[in-house]
């Protein structure tokens, strides 16, 4: 189905409080739609909505929902999306991921909608969630400072490059990252593991010690297994970076299928605590590619470069051996 | 289960976070990506003990993109601070004696070399951290000390365990010994240690007016809210602490330390949010450690093997920021049913940075030092070593003389021993080989206290039938998401798929830190509780329960709002009326090179009463994780200090060795199925905990029986056993 | 970090040209400088990109074969493709073997050739701007003399820095009497067994190299008993350490007797530590223990130990001795 226009009414649907969505008419609402999946930290996201509209602190304004029905009534049944809902219950304005460009923030402006000031300090631009655009785009009107990280961040899933203010001897660094170019505004010494999570967004690599030292950082550059935090972004422009993010789709899975090692790592429970597992990740997808034998004890010094305090190493190893027998699964 | 559901509780589901884990999608504290934040940096001491004479901070605030720069100077006065003339009297939600002695600019003191003496705020991390490295301190510097060996010991009245008194006296060990005819008397060391998360200790606080907000690195939200709302003045509520997913732990972020709250400074500093992550260096020192331990065991046995007294005497360091006491002789107190045992703490107060808990705290140093001494009067008695522990089996807690809620460590050596083929074990040291290599066979025994503390759930059904948990408790990789909602699951009779559990936020329910092996008797009792309330209130609503109507119905008749219950679920009588533990057998297969002397563990076998398993999956991942920790400890783990400095020399990843994949071999962990109806109500004792402890002491024990070397001083470097 | 000028070198001339300012310094696979530059113990104002170069000269970054049998190494080459390069694996397995033996996968993707034997001690108070340390900071004294040195070499110490070289594979070539290659105002070789220099009073100059010189191949002569070749690397870790002690050993064995030994020794030395001494004994002796116990004690005469890596001396010889019967086993 496709979403609703500008100026339609809104599909009615029954929200997760039992009202309809018509019940709550009579005040601007922001109805996000979230792709399936579990996220605690949404908890954060809705309370960060909130804030976004000053008068009243009613909660029915700010809608969060994984309703796939309903989802699909807006043409969002696996999208992220957000839809702006004048008080007449007329869509004033949406954004659906892979549809709508990333919309200005004179845009925003323009819908009229009264912010707090004081409001935007949670945790709402979630990356992958195409409310990082509307976000990031009100905040740029709540926040003249408004840092470039988040510029990157918002703008990331887009595809489109960022426009971080120049500071000291910072150049335009184009990385492609995932598959997507992206351009960020780094001093040479800004490593590609800063860069991908202060600048970019790309949370999902980690800082375990920043001396290459853990593997927590480790990223594919040009198929190859390599530690972020050890090598200066300016250096890695014109590679083909593939980061946790960006694995399964490089390894041509589609919607939500996971990377067949993403998968072994849950079925043989690889980690705890989760830090280290994207690069325990990395670097198995990257090792079931290299010339190790086929023993257990292969795998232990080939992934003896990702530590992993919680000790998660025999449910590591098993799934590196099940993805290694089942022909691999390299995905780069 | 109401609708004959086969139960979720103690299968082996996989984590309901999982996806969140392997996608990169987990968000942990320095991940949320707040508008316009700025980055801070601490700055350190380079001496041990001593004042900060001046801090030129000059060339760091004249560099590009900072923001402030914040020192003992010109730092804020914190009204909770409370310092008195020493500036060491400080808020905590814990209380002395487990005190984490923040230090936060306050004054000019130093107490060990890597504490925070200052903070530097710019627009990016690049331009923290350079600017960060052009402040430079001088001091007026005093002799640190630095030596457990030389240094004096602390008043006794200064020397308080955390539950528990500095001496214990069961009988009377002397005449205990007299009667003896075989004794060991030996003394045992462990080293400092640093618990290394792979995620470090990470802030971001961001102020709302007089409301702060900290995204956090830790294990305990409400420790850290209380805590950091003390320094700084504030009543809890206008903190909130925010953590929905912690790189472990594993102690040293049991509550807060310095950074938090600095961090909360530097924001109001530069009236930005701020994000404050400490390097891997400075997480040597400043977020504690596990202790220097000296632990002198004597034991005393008849021909017969049976134990006529037993002494533990443990002398540990602690920091001069505070009294911390590593409860090593803690298990001594219980694990052995001798008619004389007597245990003594004492403190020695060194420039290091303050010790704290560290995964099995107390338990897993004390059970080295005690089940190697175990191990030393079986040869002694040439008597098999399990078979001496069976001889000592305490059927009551020695101490207390109070019943166990549950105990089935006589399975628990059965299970392990016949997984292990321990029966095939020639106890003569030397005489097992593979090609080449010694093979040593050691065991020790496991435990862990089983403790239980005030929890709080909210548990509601939402129209779209989704059952909503919420405790404020915490998720460091011990499956809490998911064994939370399984139990909730279990208690409602609906597939797990339907509840939601949420933490992580101390908006929610009151919970205990992630700490001890509490949180699953004590959330997941709560939670539990939440669940059949939720569950009675539906039959209430609409007979039948959710099985005959559906949500939305329910919720109708509810007057269209979510039906919800609050509860908080608090242990009883029943502590006092039964001494509650988990037990556990380590059974160990070392090699050693016999020329190299190079050790390697290809083989553990475990099997521990735990009471009920929540999970089996995660269950086992927690005891395997435990084990290699212990191989850890055993073998590799020191933090290393310089001796006239006081510098940590190892501080990083490199040289601070946890073990890698290599380093572990296969981990055979059993269960032994225990029904305690005693100890809580849903009767889980805890698995975070117990893993590690008797860890060490099997493999040194192993590494005894293979080469004949008895090491007593951990970690076990090959020149300990080439020498 | 301090800050610097970030120049992507187009070809060797231009490297040479933009890193000729005292405070430059290349980069390649920036394992060791950008570690050591967020430690703020390397400060360089500009940092010269030659990872590039091999786009106009592949061998560069290649293994490439010599004439008269031996193997070239491009500087740029990555550990992980010379460790797992058939031809090194065949004619030179120490040296896939110390490769192998170093660092973690992901490093040996990254880390090259020429950076590999440029690296620098892991000895933590030359790690540590706030301690004293004669290599980081010339004059200031020896911390580790005196302080806790357990890791700490034991042969070619001085009074000024007894500090650990760290390469693996340098202990491995200077076995092999390798030659490295080196473009600067013009081009030259250096034999591999003068590249490094010993502490002596100037710990700070570590090797020949002049200023500005950069390491194009290390070439690998024919030795044709190097097919029989072993490096033995003794660590606390099982992976992921550096060496307590390595041995690098080729023996060419006639009917139980030795004709031809290469010995050196890792983890010992404050350089790649070759042992002519030890050498010498085995040459024209049986393949038995008690040769190679004697060519142990040789090759250990000279050890310097202090307080606390005293064990070293006979963890060495050990190392060494099985090494040697390994080999010719």
């Amino acid at each position: 189905m496709q979403p609703p226009n500008i100026g339609d009414i809104a599909p009615d649907f029954v929200l997760s409080t039992g009202r309809w969505l018509s019940d709550v008419r009579g005040a601007p609402v922001i109805l996000a739609f979230h792709e399936p999946g579990w996220d605690p930290a949404r908890a954060d996201e809705i309370e960060g909505y909130r804030h976004l509209i000053q008068a009243g602190e009613e909660p029915q304004r700010v809608l969060v929902s994984n309703d796939e029905p309903a989802a699909a009534l807006y043409g969002a049944a696996r999208e992220s999306a957000v839809f702006v809902l004048d008080g007449r219950g007329r869509i004033a304005w949406r954004h659906v991921a892979g549809i709508d460009p990333v919309e200005s923030a004179a845009e925003i402006a323009a819908l009229g909608l009264q912010t707090n000031g004081d409001g935007v300090r949670t945790a709402w631009s979630r990356r992958g969630f195409v409310a990082t655009a509307i976000g990031a785009a009100v905040a740029l009107t709540l926040e003249p400072t408004f840092g470039r990280a988040q510029t990157a961040a918002a703008q990331l899933p887009s595809g489109g490059t960022t426009t971080g203010a120049a500071v000291g001897d910072a150049v335009p660094v184009t990385l492609n990252v995932n598959g997507q170019t992206i351009t960020l505004n780094l001093e040479p010494r800004v490593t590609l593991l800063d860069a991908l999570r202060e600048y970019a967004g790309l949370t999902g690599s980690k800082k375990g010690c920043d001396h290459g030292q853990c593997g927590a950082c480790t990223v594919h550059i040009d198929r190859r297994r390599t530690l972020s935090c050890l090598t200066f972004a300016v250096m890695q422009q014109d590679k083909k970076i593939t980061t946790i993010e960006g694995l399964a789709a490089s390894a041509g899975a589609t919607g939500d299928s996971l990377h067949p090692m993403q998968q072994a790592f849950i079925e043989h429970d690889g980690f705890q605590c989760g830090y280290c597992t994207s690069g325990q990740i990395m670097s198995a997808t990257a090792m079931v590619g290299e010339p190790w034998g086929p023993g257990d004890d292969d795998v232990r010094e080939a992934m003896s470069g990702n530590i992993c305090r919680c000790g998660a190493y025999p449910g590591i190893v098993a799934a590196v051996q099940e993805v290694r027998r089942n022909g691999g699964g390299q995905g780069r | 289960m109401s609708d004959g559901r086969a139960p979720s509780v103690g299968a082996p589901l996989n984590r309901v976070d999982g996806r969140l884990k392997v996608t990169g999608g987990a968000r942990y504290a320095a991940e949320y990506p707040l508008p316009n934040v700025a980055y801070a940096v601490i700055v350190t001491s380079t001496i041990a003990k001593g004042h900060v004479k001046q801090m030129d901070t000059s060339a760091a605030e004249r560099a590009p993109g900072v923001l402030a720069v914040l020192t003992p100077q010109n730092a804020q006065r914190l009204p909770g601070y409370g310092g008195n003339t020493s500036g060491t009297a400080v808020p905590n939600a814990y209380g002395p004696p487990a005190m984490r002695v923040p230090t936060l600019l306050q004054n000019d003191e130093v107490h060990y070399n890597g504490q925070p003496i200052g903070v530097v705020v710019a627009d990016t991390f690049e331009h923290a951290t350079a600017a960060a490295q052009m402040v430079k301190a001088t001091y007026t510097e005093d002799k640190p000390v630095l030596d457990i060996h030389s240094a004096p010991k602390n008043p006794p009245e200064t020397v308080k365990p955390l539950g528990g008194e500095r001496t214990s006296k069961h009988g009377d060990v002397a005449s205990g010994l007299a009667a003896a005819t075989v004794k060991v008397d030996q003394t045992y060391t462990t080293p400092l240690e640093n618990h290394n998360p792979m995620e470090m200790h990470s802030t971001i606080a961001a102020w709302d007016g007089d409301s702060l907000t900290l995204y956090e690195s830790t294990q305990g939200i409400t420790s850290v809210r209380n805590t950091v709302a003390k320094s700084l003045g504030l009543t809890p509520d206008k903190v909130k602490v925010v953590a929905y997913f912690t790189g472990g732990g594993f102690g040293s972020k049991g509550g807060p330390w310095s950074h938090e709250t600095l961090a909360a400074m530097a924001a109001k500093r530069v009236n930005r949010p701020v994000k404050l992550v400490l390097s891997r260096q400075q997480m040597f020192g400043p977020v504690g450690g596990r202790p220097h331990t000296i632990q002198h065991v004597t034991l005393g046995a008849r021909p017969d093997g049976a134990l006529t007294a037993v002494r533990h005497e443990s002398t540990s360091n602690t920091s001069t920021l505070e009294n911390w006491v590593e409860s090593a002789a803690a298990q001594t107190r219980m694990l052995y049913a001798s008619p004389n045992i007597e245990t003594q703490y004492d403190l020695i107060k060194l420039n290091v940075g303050s010790p704290t808990f560290m995964r099995g705290p107390g338990e897993s140093s004390g059970t080295f030092a005690l089940e190697s001494a175990m191990d030393e009067l079986a040869y002694a008695l040439k008597m098999d070593p399990v078979a001496l522990r069976l001889k000592n089996y305490a059927e009551t807690d020695p101490e207390s003389g109070k019943p166990w809620s549950s105990k089935s460590l006589r399975e628990c050596y059965a299970t392990g021993a016949a997984a292990f083929g321990w029966d095939k074990r020639n106890a003569v040291p030397r005489s097992m080989r593979d090609g080449r290599l010694l093979v040593g066979w050691g065991m020790a025994t496991a435990t862990y206290p089983a403790r239980r503390q005030a929890a709080g759930t909210t548990a509601r059904l939402l129209p779209d039938g989704t059952i909503d948990v919420r405790a404020g408790t915490q998720e460091i990789g011990c499956g809490t998401y998911t064994v939370m909602s399984q139990i909730a699951a279990d208690a409602l009779g609906v597939p797990v798929s339907r509840v939601r559990f949420e933490l992580g936020n101390t908006d929610m329910p009151e919970n205990p830190a992630s700490t001890g092996s509490v949180t699953a008797a004590s959330t997941g009792s709560a939670v539990n509780e939440a669940a059949l309330a939720l569950k009675a209130k539906i039959e209430q609503l609409a007979p039948g329960g959710l099985a005959s109507n559906s949500a939305a119905d329910i919720v109708a008749k509810n007057g269209g709002q979510p039906v919800e219950v609050t509860v908080t679920s608090k242990p009883g009588a029943e502590q006092q009326q039964y001494s509650m533990h988990s037990f556990g057998a380590v059974f160990t297969e070392v090699h050693v090179d016999p020329d190299l002397a190079i050790i390697r563990v290809p083989r553990v076998v475990t099997a521990h009463g735990v009471g009920k398993v929540l999970n089996a999956k995660t269950a086992r991942s927690q005891l395997q994780g435990g084990v290699v920790w212990g191989i850890g400890m055993a073998l590799l783990e020191e933090t290393h200090v310089d001796m006239r400095s006081g510098r940590y020399l190892n501080a990083d990843l490199a040289e601070y060795h946890v073990p890698v994949n290599a380093d572990v071999g296969t981990i055979d962990v059993h269960f032994v199925e225990e029904n305690d109806p005693h100890v809580n109500p849903i009767g889980v004792k805890g698995a975070g905990e117990i893993g590690i402890t008797g860890v060490a002491a099997s493999i040194a024990n192993a590494v005894y029986h293979a080469t004949g070397k008895r090491v007593r001083d951990l970690p076990i470097r090959l020149e300990r056993v080439m020498a | 970090m301090i800050s610097f000028d970030y120049i992507s070198a187009a070809d060797v001339e231009s490297a040479l040209r933009a890193a000729s300012t005292p405070s430059s310094k290349f980069i390649a696979g920036g394992t060791t400088l950008i570690d050591l530059m967020k430690l703020d113990v390397e400060r360089p104002t500009t940092v010269v990109d030659v990872t590039t170069l091999a786009r106009r000269d592949a061998s560069l970054a290649a293994v490439s074969e010599l004439p008269g049998g031996g193997l070239r190494l491009g500087a740029l080459a990555h550990m992980s493709d010379v460790a797992w390069d058939p031809r090194v694996r065949d004619r030179y397995p120490l040296v896939s073997q110390s490769l192998l033996l170093a660092a973690s996968g992901q490093l040996r993707n990254m880390a090259t050739m020429g950076g590999n034997i440029l690296q620098r001690t892991r000895c933590s108070y030359f790690r540590d701007t706030a301690t004293p340390c004669n290599k980081r900071d010339p004059g200031s004294g020896c911390s580790a003399i005196g302080g806790f040195n357990r890791t700490h070499a034991i042969l070619g110490t001085s009074e000024h820095c007894i500090a650990t070289h760290p390469s693996d594979l340098a202990v491995a070539l200077a076995a092999l009497d390798t030659t490295v290659q080196v473009r600067g105002t013009a081009p030259r070789s250096i034999p591999f067994a003068d590249f490094h220099l010993l502490p002596g009073a100037h710990p700070e100059v570590e090797t020949t190299l002049r200023p500005g010189e950069l390491i194009t191949s290390i070439d690998l002569p024919a030795v044709s008993f190097a097919k029989r070749s072993l490096y033995l690397k003794v660590r606390d870790r099982a992976s992921y350490a550096f060496a307590l002690a390595a041995a690098a050993v080729a023996v060419d064995l006639q009917g139980g007797a030795i004709r031809g030994a290469r010995v050196a020794l890792g983890g010992v030395g404050t350089k790649p530590w070759r042992s002519h001494e030890a050498e010498a004994v085995l040459v024209g002796k049986r393949a038995t223990e008690a040769t190679f116990r004697a060519a142990a004690n040789a090759a250990l005469a000279g050890a310097r130990p202090h307080k606390d890596n005293a064990f070293k001396v006979e963890l060495a010889k050990r190392t060494l001795v099985r090494a040697l019967t390994e080999v010719s086993a």
